[in-house]
């Protein structure tokens, strides 16, 4: 297994590229979202996820390890909830800050480890994460 | 990561996730190469029902997304492939190969019944 600092250069480097279209023309095509993620979310789990959690407009949730936005930005674009999107590499949260302005979604990103999430107790209504260190 | 989740939830709120993990009962070789043949974030070789358990977490549930995650990764894989001539100018050739062995490697593991993904879910009371 890689080490995590190893793991968040190689993040890095990817969150550079995602927003070349061939990227994501082909998340389009595997995941039916184009959020730039390698992810194994499909928008069908994405959408699972959100009635589970029971999301609605005027709840706040947590996204932990958002990367560039995918599915947290898809979930609160979706269900009308606030989304704070938190992960390490910095490349990441600045593609999915320039998303959440382009697309108008309530939500805001804070760079942080899950394990030492930077939030008062109480906080969120919901919390998330897709494919993250627990 | 899920007693950092717990401390921040409201009391009522709820947490739900996609991870992926080794199955449960393999032996630590197994384990071991579950690991190794997963995505970087493969760490935890408990049982996600244990680990919410003890983050203080109720009404936990654990779904097994396997299927899904090997139709994915296959998806991944073939969408690639057809798209390898511009994604080489995009990642570079040797990164194109990585990741698709990377893929293969996931796949061969789901198939030998050592990798699953689960969705999680348990309630903050």
């Amino acid at each position: 297994m890689e080490e995590h600092a190893d793991v968040t250069a190689r993040h890095e480097a990817h969150y550079r590229l995602v927003e070349q279209r061939v990227l994501r023309r082909v998340e389009a095509r595997v995941t039916g979202c184009d959020y730039g993620a390698t992810s194994y979310t499909t928008r069908a789990q994405a959408d699972r996820v959100g009635r589970m959690l029971d999301l609605s407009p005027g709840k706040l949730f947590l996204d932990v390890g958002s990367g560039a936005g995918w599915p947290g930005i898809y979930l609160a674009a979706t269900t009308g909830a606030r989304v704070v999107l938190t992960d390490i590499p910095l490349e990441g949260l600045r593609v999915a800050r320039r998303r959440l302005e382009h697309d108008r979604v309530g939500g805001d990103v804070v760079a942080a480890s899950g394990s030492a999430l930077p939030f008062p107790d109480h906080t969120f209504a919901a919390v998330t994460s897709s494919d993250v260190l627990c | 990561m899920l007693r950092a989740a717990h401390r921040v939830l409201e009391p009522g709120g709820a947490v739900c996730f996609l991870v992926i993990a080794p199955a449960d009962d393999l032996t630590e070789a197994e384990t071991a190469e579950a690991v190794a043949a997963g995505p970087p974030f493969v760490a935890s070789d408990l049982p996600y029902q244990d680990l919410m358990a003890a983050a203080g977490f109720e009404r936990i549930e654990v779904h097994d997304v396997t299927e899904d995650y090997l139709r994915t990764l296959g998806a991944w894989i073939r969408e690639w492939e057809a798209e390898r001539s511009e994604l080489v100018g995009v990642v570079s050739r040797t990164e194109f190969a990585e990741r698709q062995q990377n893929r293969e490697t996931a796949v061969r593991a789901i198939s030998s019944g050592l990798l699953r993904r689960y969705l999680v879910s348990g309630e903050r009371t």
